[in-house]
């Protein structure tokens, strides 16, 4: 765990969003913008009934940047992220038009290998989903997916992603236990391990915190936080705060629609939009 | 609107009913749960479980039925798990949705169902009247074939009952298909396939209808899987009816075995399902 950042408030006890410390946290005010990692353009998604989740969405994610999607139930925030490493393939009938650029090659074409693809996009889900396996066999699976290791390397790899999610002190007295004994906060930890121990280049984030307990929260918000320095990570949050805290940007989504996007502290203080300060000021959603 | 009182008696009476039906089910199980302990454990002894059925009037065990039951299971069970499981996952995780599928599902229901006596009659018609003779293989096949949709059904049960949740966590880290479903669902599901087997293993030990009309039956030990066999189903069956008490009492401590065994299985099932499937 990373006790080491005594600027961080308590996170247990709700923190309005406050632009001014945030703006500290990361880029000074003239540095450059770290580059575009993928860009979505006129991304329309249907569900296999035919239902037009999102109409036509564009929009950038920086590398090495958090950026948060908001928005109200059933906005479309969760479908776009699905559409990012392509999990709606699982789906038959879902269909997707428009382009998904990373680093400027399209990723939903037909001929994508969507394997190489999610090695390089991890994702973690609003549910903990620990495989029925030993935590050290949880993070060790996606290793051996993609690489042959020693036994002493894939040892160091597993004791690192256990540290880089902040898990390591908790489970290294029993990492030949089942994943599944660990208590939610853990699990959701674990997850994020596993997706980082197979280094990937995007993190997905699809509500982690919302099923866990105020201080399970807090340690996985200072994860992202440090994980942005190596990731470009896209969160989905129903939490106004957790946005405000955790993103550079923010998406905010009505309906299938991309309302309104842009830095995080301007979406928070003044947004353009009266559809997003209303939502932001818990008007409606 | 009924008064307090009024509904409290009939939720009483309704208590009541539903007891009394429970005590009638329960008094005949322990019925015959005692009955068969009483009568059947005199008729067990080392004897047998080391000597072939005797003629009448001689002492002998039911060595030959007992081999013959074991094996021709053993059989039937090998034959089936891995054709059940592979039709089982093919009908929970592939077919979703198509018809080809949603038929086979209510097929196999059906056959699930079946009685054991029609396929009999059906690995008596396919495999021992071309033959022209009663065999082994033709009662393990007609195990094998009440074994199989068992199998399958909870195949398909218990891998319905393992989150999508988790089948994306593993898409999501860009494993291949069938490495998912080896490495990560068929371990998730795996006490309760293994239930299913065992509950199937169950259900077959106590068939008597289907051997009747493939394996028959044989008074004397043989491992020739190519001709009648002897087993405990119909060895009870012939022993029972006969007038002969040392016969008779054979049949009783047979039926205790089958009893046994059938009870034992279930109650493993039971804990393997109930038991977390902690790696």
């Amino acid at each position: 765990m990373t006790m080491d950042t005594p600027t961080v408030p308590t996170h247990a006890a709700p923190v309005p969003p406050t632009p001014a410390t945030k703006a500290s946290s990361f880029a000074l005010p003239n540095s450059e913008p770290h580059p575009i990692k993928v860009e979505i353009k006129d991304l329309k998604f249907f569900y296999a009934n035919g239902f037009e989740a999102l109409h036509g969405i564009n929009l950038q994610l920086r590398d090495k940047t958090v950026t948060a999607f908001i928005g109200p139930s059933g906005c479309g925030k969760s479908t776009l992220l699905r559409v990012l490493n392509r999990i709606y393939d699982l789906y038959p009938g879902q269909k997707v038009t428009g382009e998904v650029l990373m680093d400027g090659r399209n990723i939903l074409n037909k001929n994508e290998d969507l394997n190489l693809l999610r090695s390089k996009v991890g994702m973690v889900f609003q549910k903990p989903t620990p495989f029925p396996m030993s935590i050290y066999d949880n993070i060790a699976f996606g290793i051996r997916l993609y690489e042959k290791v020693s036994k002493s390397e894939m040892d160091g790899r597993v004791e690192a992603a256990l540290r880089r999610a902040a898990l390591w002190g908790e489970v290294k007295d029993k990492l030949s236990q089942s994943g599944l004994g660990l208590s939610g906060g853990q699990q959701q930890r674990l997850c994020i391990a596993r997706a980082v121990a197979v280094r990937p280049e995007v993190l997905l984030l699809d509500e982690p915190a919302s099923a866990l307990d105020p201080i399970s929260t807090a340690k996985i918000e200072e994860l992202i936080e440090e994980l942005s320095a190596e990731f470009c990570i896209a969160i989905v949050t129903h939490n106004m705060q957790q946005a405000a805290r955790t993103s550079e940007y923010t998406a905010f989504m009505y309906l299938g629609d991309l309302i309104e996007f842009g830095k995080t502290d301007t979406i928070f203080t003044a947004p353009t939009e009266k559809r997003t300060h209303d939502y932001i000021t818990g008007r409606f959603g | 609107m009924s008064s307090y009182s009024g509904r409290r008696f009939r939720n009483s009476l309704a208590m009541w009913l539903a007891i009394a039906a429970a005590a009638v089910g329960l008094f005949f199980l322990f019925a015959i749960l005692v009955t068969l302990l009483y009568k059947g454990f005199t008729a067990i002894s080392p004897r047998m479980f080391l000597e072939s059925t005797p003629p009448p009037g001689e002492d002998g065990g039911l060595l030959n039925a007992i081999f013959g039951s074991v094996v021709m299971t053993v059989v039937a069970v090998v034959v089936a798990t891995p054709i059940g499981i592979l039709a089982g996952t093919f009908l929970a995780e592939s077919s979703r949705g198509h018809w080809l599928g949603e038929a086979a599902k209510f097929i196999n229901d059906i056959l699930l169902s079946a009685p054991s006596i029609i396929i009999g009659l059906f690995v008596y018609t396919v495999l021992v009247v071309p033959v022209g003779h009663f065999s082994a293989w033709a009662g393990a096949a007609s195990l094998a074939l009440i074994a199989l949709p068992v199998i399958n059904r909870t195949t398909q049960d218990m891998l319905g009952l393992v989150p999508n949740a988790l089948r994306e966590a593993a898409a999501a880290l860009g494993t291949p298909r069938w490495k998912t479903m080896m490495s990560v669902i068929y371990r998730a599901a795996l006490s309760g396939i293994l239930t299913g087997v065992l509950l199937a293993i169950a259900r077959v030990t106590g068939e008597t209808a289907p051997l009747l009309f493939t394996a028959l039956n044989n008074q004397f030990f043989s491992t020739n899987l190519g001709a009648p066999m002897a087993n405990l189903p119909v060895v009870i069956f012939q022993f029972a009816t006969s007038p002969y008490d040392d016969w008779q009492k054979l049949a009783w401590g047979g039926a205790l075995l089958i009893t046994v065994t059938i009870l034992v299985l279930n109650i493993v099932a039971r804990w393997l399902a109930g038991a977390k499937s902690n790696l």
